[in-house]
C-alpha cells in the first residue's frame, strides 16, 4: 500500500506539471484558435532561464519570478510578431509553432549545452508520512501548481477579465463589438499563457535534469491533458493531467515502463477518434471553461 | 475557362455527379489570378511552366554530370528522396486540402520495412522497396481513418500522435533494434544494371522513382480522380451531395501519399545503410511541410523545389547539421507569413502580373 501511495504521490507531482502545460496550451487554443505545438519549448526555454539564473547564485524564488517575467515577455512578442499575423489562418498558426520548434531547441543548445543540467532545489526536507517519503520539493510543485490553477480558476470565472476571456472564446467578433479590446484580450492570454508555462519549466528543472530535448517530449503530455480535457477546458485539463500522470506512473511501475509513451499517445489517439471534443466537455459547452 | 459557372454547368452539376468532373477543372476553383487579362495570363503560364517543367527534368537529370563533389551528389539524393516523400504530403495538403502530419510516420515505416527485409530477410533492394511502398499503402489506408471523424487541429494533431507513436514503437522494438539504430550490412548490389552502390547509379534510380511519381501526381490531378479531391477540399458538403463520396477520395490520396512515402523510406535507407527512429519525428515533421509550403502547394514541382532548397540552402550558407533545423524552422515561418503561395506561385503571380501591365501598357501605346 505504501508503494502504491509513493507512486501516487510522485506522479501527482508530475501531474501538476502536465497540468499547467496542458492549461497554458487550452487557454491559448480558447481564445486564438491556434494550437501551438512549441509549448513545450517554451517549457524548456523557461527551465533553461530558471536553471541559468538560480545558478548565480540569487534565491530560486527571485529566479523563477524572472524566468515568469522573461517569459512572458516572449509571449507577448510570439503573438505580436507572429501568432497575430495569423490569426484568420489558423492552420498556418499550427504550422508557424511547428517552425518554432527547432529555432528554440537549437537556440538552447547554442547559449547553454546540450549535455543534461540539474539544479539543487530550494528545499531539501523529506517527511516520512506512514512509509511515504514526501520530498518537501515536490510538496512545493503540487502546491504552487494548485494554487496557480486555483488563481486562474478564479480570475476565469469572477472578475471583468475572466468574463471577456470566457466571452471572446465563445464569439471574438461580438466581444468586440461589445466593446471589449479583443486585440488585448489575445495579448493577455498569450502573457498568462506563457507565465503559466514558465512556472511548470522552472519547477520542472529543480525535480529531473534537463535537455533542450525534453520540450518535444513533454508536449505530448501536455497534449494529452488538453484533448483529453476537451481543447478550451481548464478544469478538464488538470483532471486529465491528474489521470495522465498516475496512469503513467502505475503503468510504469506494474506493465512494461518503456511503452508508457506509447500508451498515453494511444489512449489520445482512441479519445480523439471516440470523443473529439474532450471527455469533459459537453458538444456545447463554453468554449473556455 | 475561368472560374465563372454558366446555368447550364449547373444544371448538368445537379443532374449527376460525373458532371463535376468534366465541367469544373480542379485548377480554376482556386487558382484564380487577378486582372483583366486573365486568359492570356493563363496561357503565358501554361508555356512558360512547359518551359520550365522541360528545364527541370533536363537540370535534374544532369546534376550529377555538373555536380562533382561527393558530398553535393550525395545531397542530391537526399533532395530527390526527401523530394518523393514530401510529393505525397503535397499531394494529401494540396489536392485533399488536408495536411497529412502521419506522413513523417509512414516515411519511417517505409524506411524501416525496407530495412528489415533487407537485413533480416536478405531480400534485394528491388523487392525491399516493393515491400516498403505495400507497407506505406497499408499505413497510408490506415492513416485515412482520423479524417473521417476529425477535421482541422484535431486531425493535424491525430496525425502527428500519429507520427509520434510510429517513432516510440520503432524505438523500443527489438526488430529495429531501438533507439541504437539499424545498420545495413548486405551489399546492395545493381537494378537493371545500375550498380546501386556507385553515388551516381542511387541517384538515378532515386531519380527515376521521383518521376514516376511525379507522373503519378500530374495523372492524378488532371484526371477525375484529382477533381473529385478539388471538389471533396472545397466542400465535403457540395462534394457529397454530388454523389462523390469524401471518404473514398481521402483513403485514396492518403493511400497513394503513403506509397510516396513508404518508396521514399526504402530509398532513404539504402542511400544511408543506417536508420534511427528519431530520423522521423519532429525534425521530419517541420521539414516536410516546410519543402511542400517553400515550392507551392498544389504543383507537382514544388516539393521539387522545394526539397533541393532545404537540403542546399544550409550548404550554401554554411550551417552545421544541427543548425540547419533551426534554419528550416525560420525559413518555414517566414514562408508561411511573407509568400505563403510559395516560390513557384509567387513566381507564376509576378509573371502573371508583369505580363498584364506589358499587355496594357502596349494596348495604352497603341490606342
Amino acid at each position: 500500500v505504501a508503494g502504491n501511495l509513493q507512486i501516487a504521490f510522485d506522479s501527482l507531482g508530475v501531474a501538476s506539471v502536465y497540468a499547467l502545460l496542458g492549461v497554458s496550451i487550452t487557454l491559448i487554443f480558447g481564445l486564438t484558435g491556434i494550437v501551438n505545438f512549441a509549448q513545450g519549448q517554451f517549457m524548456m526555454l523557461a527551465a533553461y532561464i530558471v536553471w541559468a539564473l538560480a545558478s548565480t547564485g540569487i534565491n530560486f524564488f527571485a529566479a523563477l519570478a524572472l524566468g515568469v517575467i522573461a517569459m512572458v515577455a516572449l509571449g507577448i512578442i510570439a503573438d505580436q510578431g507572429l501568432f497575430r499575423f495569423t490569426l484568420r489562418r489558423p492552420i498556418s498558426g499550427f504550422i508557424v509553432s511547428l517552425g518554432l520548434i527547432p529555432i528554440i531547441t537549437v537556440a538552447v543548445e547554442e547559449f547553454w549545452t546540450d549535455n543534461p543540467l540539474t539544479l539543487v532545489p530550494p528545499f531539501t526536507t523529506v517527511w516520512h508520512v506512514g512509509g511515504v517519503s514526501i520530498v518537501s520539493e515536490r510538496l512545493l510543485e503540487i502546491g504552487m501548481s494548485a494554487a496557480i490553477l486555483l488563481a486562474l480558476a478564479v480570475v476565469l470565472r469572477w472578475t471583468h477579465l475572466g468574463r471577456a476571456l470566457r466571452a471572446a472564446a465563445e464569439d471574438r467578433e461580438m466581444t468586440g463589438m461589445l466593446g471589449v479590446n479583443t486585440g488585448r484580450l489575445i495579448t493577455v492570454t498569450w502573457a498568462i499563457g506563457s507565465a503559466v508555462v514558465a512556472v511548470a519549466g522552472g519547477l520542472w528543472v529543480t525535480l529531473y535534469p534537463i535537455q533542450p530535448e525534453f520540450g518535444q517530449t513533454y508536449i505530448f503530455y501536455g497534449f494529452a491533458a488538453a484533448l483529453i480535457g476537451g481543447l478550451g477546458s481548464v478544469g478538464g485539463a488538470v483532471i486529465a493531467a491528474i489521470v495522465t500522470a498516475e496512469a503513467e506512473g502505475f503503468l510504469g511501475r506494474y506493465v512494461a515502463s518503456t511503452w508508457t509513451d506509447a500508451y498515453v499517445l494511444g489512449l489520445m489517439m482512441l479519445i480523439l477518434m471516440i470523443r473529439p471534443t474532450g471527455i469533459f466537455k459537453g458538444a456545447t459547452g463554453s468554449a473556455l471553461t | 475557362m475561368t472560374h465563372r459557372r454558366s446555368t447550364d454547368d449547373i444544371g448538368g452539376l445537379t443532374n449527376t455527379g460525373r458532371a463535376l468532373d468534366d465541367k469544373v477543372p480542379d485548377r480554376n476553383l482556386t487558382v484564380a489570378e487577378d486582372g483583366s487579362d486573365r486568359a492570356s495570363a493563363r496561357q503565358t503560364g501554361v508555356w512558360l511552366g512547359g518551359i520550365g517543367g522541360s528545364a527541370g527534368i533536363v537540370a535534374l537529370v544532369v546534376l550529377p554530370l555538373i555536380v562533382t563533389s561527393a558530398e553535393n551528389r550525395s545531397l542530391a539524393t537526399t533532395a530527390v528522396i526527401y523530394a518523393i516523400v514530401a510529393l505525397g504530403l503535397g499531394m494529401t495538403y494540396g489536392r485533399l486540402g488536408l495536411l497529412a502530419m502521419s506522413q513523417p510516420g509512414i516515411w519511417g515505416v517505409g524506411a524501416y520495412t525496407a530495412a528489415v527485409l533487407m537485413q533480416s530477410c536478405g531480400l534485394t533492394f528491388a523487392e525491399a522497396t516493393l515491400g516498403a511502398v505495400a507497407a506505406g499503402l497499408i499505413a497510408g489506408c490506415v492513416s485515412a481513418l482520423p479524417a473521417f471523424r476529425l477535421s482541422g487541429h484535431y486531425l493535424l494533431i491525430a496525425g502527428f500522435i500519429l507520427t509520434a507513436l510510429l517513432v516510440d514503437v520503432e524505438g523500443n522494438l527489438s526488430i529495429t533494434d531501438g533507439q541504437n539504430g539499424l545498420v545495413l550490412t548486405n551489399p546492395l548490389g545493381s537494378l537493371a544494371g545500375i550498380k546501386l552502390s556507385s553515388q551516381t547509379g542511387f541517384y538515378y534510380v532515386a531519380l527515376f522513382v521521383l518521376f514516376v511519381g511525379m507522373v503519378v501526381d500530374m495523372a492524378v490531378t488532371r484526371s477525375r480522380l484529382g477533381r473529385k479531391f478539388g471538389a471533396v477540399r472545397e466542400s465535403r458538403l457540395l462534394a457529397a451531395s454530388l454523389g462523390i463520396s469524401a471518404r473514398a477520395s481521402i483513403v485514396t490520396c492518403y493511400t497513394i501519399a503513403g506509397a510516396f512515402a513508404g518508396a521514399g523510406g526504402a530509398l532513404f535507407v539504402a542511400s544511408l545503410q543506417f536508420v534511427v527512429p528519431d530520423e522521423f519525428g519532429i525534425n521530419a515533421a517541420v521539414m516536410l511541410p516546410l519543402i511542400v509550403m517553400i515550392g507551392g502547394v498544389r504543383r507537382t514541382w514544388g516539393p521539387v523545389l522545394g526539397a533541393f532548397v532545404v537540403v542546399f540552402l544550409p550548404q550554401f550558407i554554411h550551417l552545421q547539421p544541427y543548425q540547419a533545423t533551426a534554419a528550416n524552422g525560420v525559413l518555414l515561418i517566414v514562408i508561411i507569413l511573407l509568400l505563403p503561395e510559395g516560390l513557384l506561385g509567387g513566381l507564376s503571380r509576378l509573371i502573371a502580373r508583369t505580363r498584364v501591365t506589358w499587355t496594357t501598357t502596349r494596348a495604352g501605346a497603341n490606342g
